[in-house]
């Protein structure tokens, strides 16, 4: 089974954009996908791939209520079907209360006298298991917010992968840098060994820069199979039309161009590396 | 950290009996112990309790923890003139439950009645939404923003009470030991003064009402 959360330090990185197309490259391989979107902000992996989810109906069940102990229903009623080969478990407004809602938890738990048994930030890992969900996919991807807090630390606890898009640039370089003290950080506090599966040069300029940024990562030890080029057209198209890059440009092109073609199958090849390196 | 896959999340069926399935594993992995599993649980709660005003929300819990917290700081300044802390506590504790019904008592009579049974004639109903003593998440928590579910109505207050406005909505997050809206207080004041009848009658006949018999 293979397990990621997409992460970076800085927001607007292309964690939601990478992500969702790495998903769509997962289920091209014919492997049973489910993402989990646990950013509550509007531009989330749920908008773009257009799942119109009850987000904003407090009555509803959603993915909070399971991670604090309040379902109104199973977790795999809330699995919604995407257009696009694989399967998303949506966002909910009641994510930005998390935190507050996880403390409340905790306490209720700690009234209950089963306050050792309920670990706020692997709640999530803990429902998924209890679920069966496992058992029912062969990769899971979760996309978090920006943000560290209890939404990125329940991503990381129930995958305990990263895949790391990474700003070209000397700032986004200087993050690598700091990326294993963030890890070890994270690690300590979630008490399981993460691992990084890739990290990925996203948005870079020109095709001279790319190889000096893979070295770079690849120096520090970390598998970087490949760097992604600025391709604003394509993304922004995808968020535009939401949906995932290879549905985009089957759908919405009315010519193939041979340079999206290539971060294509650039994203292809990411995949199959990351399945390779995640034991699938 | 590895460069390359983490630990498998999944790695075992959940064995009923124990709250922590990963532990042998992280054991075997990294040389952790329970005992230092148990310790980072035992601490969360304990550091919850210690701040209580942290995260407080208008619950029971917190009313509870927000009294015992009074009692103590009460304890603290009878202490010397008392034998034990526990009859320290006891006393103080039926020291205020007494004064609260002699203040009661001597104020108006109905109203001790009015707290012992609000919900049976009771002016206001519970409120509608799921409050911090049911088992679902309480109003707070679920919407999104302060207006949801609220009807705007218009208030015409003069102007001394509107300048007190704020200072009203500081003291309640200061008792409450967390900040709460001007609308939130609003409404709680509303709803409170309906338990409180006397108090209005009181304010009426100050501003020159007078009863016609
Ligand atoms: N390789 C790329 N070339 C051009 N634009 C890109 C590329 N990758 C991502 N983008 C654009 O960058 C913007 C931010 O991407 P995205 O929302 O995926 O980042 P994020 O890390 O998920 O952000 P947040 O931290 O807010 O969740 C989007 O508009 C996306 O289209
Ligand atoms: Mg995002």
């Amino acid at each position: 089974m293979l397990t990621y959360t997409t992460y970076s330090e800085a927001g607007g990185v292309g964690k939601t954009t990478v992500g969702a197309a790495l998903l769509e490259a997962h289920a091209a391989h014919g492997l049973d996908v489910l993402a989990i979107d646990m950013d509550q902000q509007n531009g989330s992996l749920t908008y773009l791939l257009d799942v119109d989810a009850p987000r904003d109906d407090s009555q509803a069940d959603n993915i909070v209520r399971h991670l604090i102990d309040r379902p109104k229903g199973s977790i795999e009623d809330l699995v919604f079907e995407t257009e696009h080969g694989f399967d998303l478990l949506p966002s909910h407004n009641m994510l930005e209360n998390l935190e507050d809602l996880l403390n409340r938890a905790q306490r209720m738990a700690d009234d209950l006298g089963e306050g050792d048994e309920f670990d706020p930030y692997d709640r999530l890992r803990q429902v998924l298991m209890d679920a069966g969900i496992p058992q029912e996919y062969d990769v899971i991807v979760i996309d978090p917010p920006a943000t560290a807090g209890p939404h990125l630390y329940n991503a990381v606890s129930a995958t305990r992968s990263l895949v790391i898009p990474v700003e070209p640039t000397g700032k986004g370089m200087q993050s690598v840098i700091g990326l294993e003290e963030l890890v070890d950080g994270l690690e300590e506090r979630l008490e399981a060994e993460i691992g990084v599966l890739s990290a990925v040069p996203n948005g870079v300029g020109r095709t001279t820069d790319q190889e000096r940024y893979l070295e770079e990562v690849r120096e520090r030890g970390y598998p970087a199979p490949v760097a992604l080029r600025e391709r604003s057209s394509l993304f922004e198209g995808c968020w535009d039309q939401q949906c995932t890059p290879a549905h985009y440009v089957e759908t919405h092109r009315s010519r193939t161009r041979d340079h999206e073609m290539e971060t294509l199958e650039k994203i292809d090849r990411l995949a199959g590396r990351i399945e390779e390196v995640g034991g699938l | 950290m590895k460069k390359g896959s983490g630990s498998d999340p999944f790695a075992e069926p959940e064995p009923e009996s124990e709250p922590e399935p990963d532990t042998n594993e992280n054991e075997a992995e990294e040389g952790k112990t329970d005992g230092e599993t148990e310790e980072t649980h035992r601490d969360e709660p304990e550091e919850r309790d210690a701040k209580p005003s942290s995260n407080a929300r208008p619950d029971e819990d917190e009313d509870a923890e927000t009294e015992s917290a009074e009692l103590e700081t009460t304890f603290d300044e009878t202490a010397s003139t008392d034998d034990s802390k526990a009859t320290a506590a006891e006393q103080q504790s039926s020291e205020r439950e007494a004064a609260v019904e002699s203040e009661q008592n001597s104020s108006e009579t109905e109203t001790g009645a009015q707290t012992q049974s609000r919900s049976q004639n009771a002016i206001v109903d519970e409120p509608p939404q799921a409050g911090a003593a049911d088992a679902g998440v309480p109003w707070v928590y679920v919407r999104d923003n302060v207006k949801q579910d609220r009807e705007m109505v218009q208030f015409y207050l003069r102007d001394y009470v509107v300048d007190a406005e704020d200072e009203f909505v500081d003291a309640v997050s200061d008792e409450l030991g967390t900040d709460v809206s001007k609308t939130d207080v609003r409404e709680a004041a509303y709803e409170a003064a309906m338990y409180n009848v006397e108090d209005v009658v009181e304010r009426l006949e100050a501003w020159g009402f007078e009863s016609r018999d």
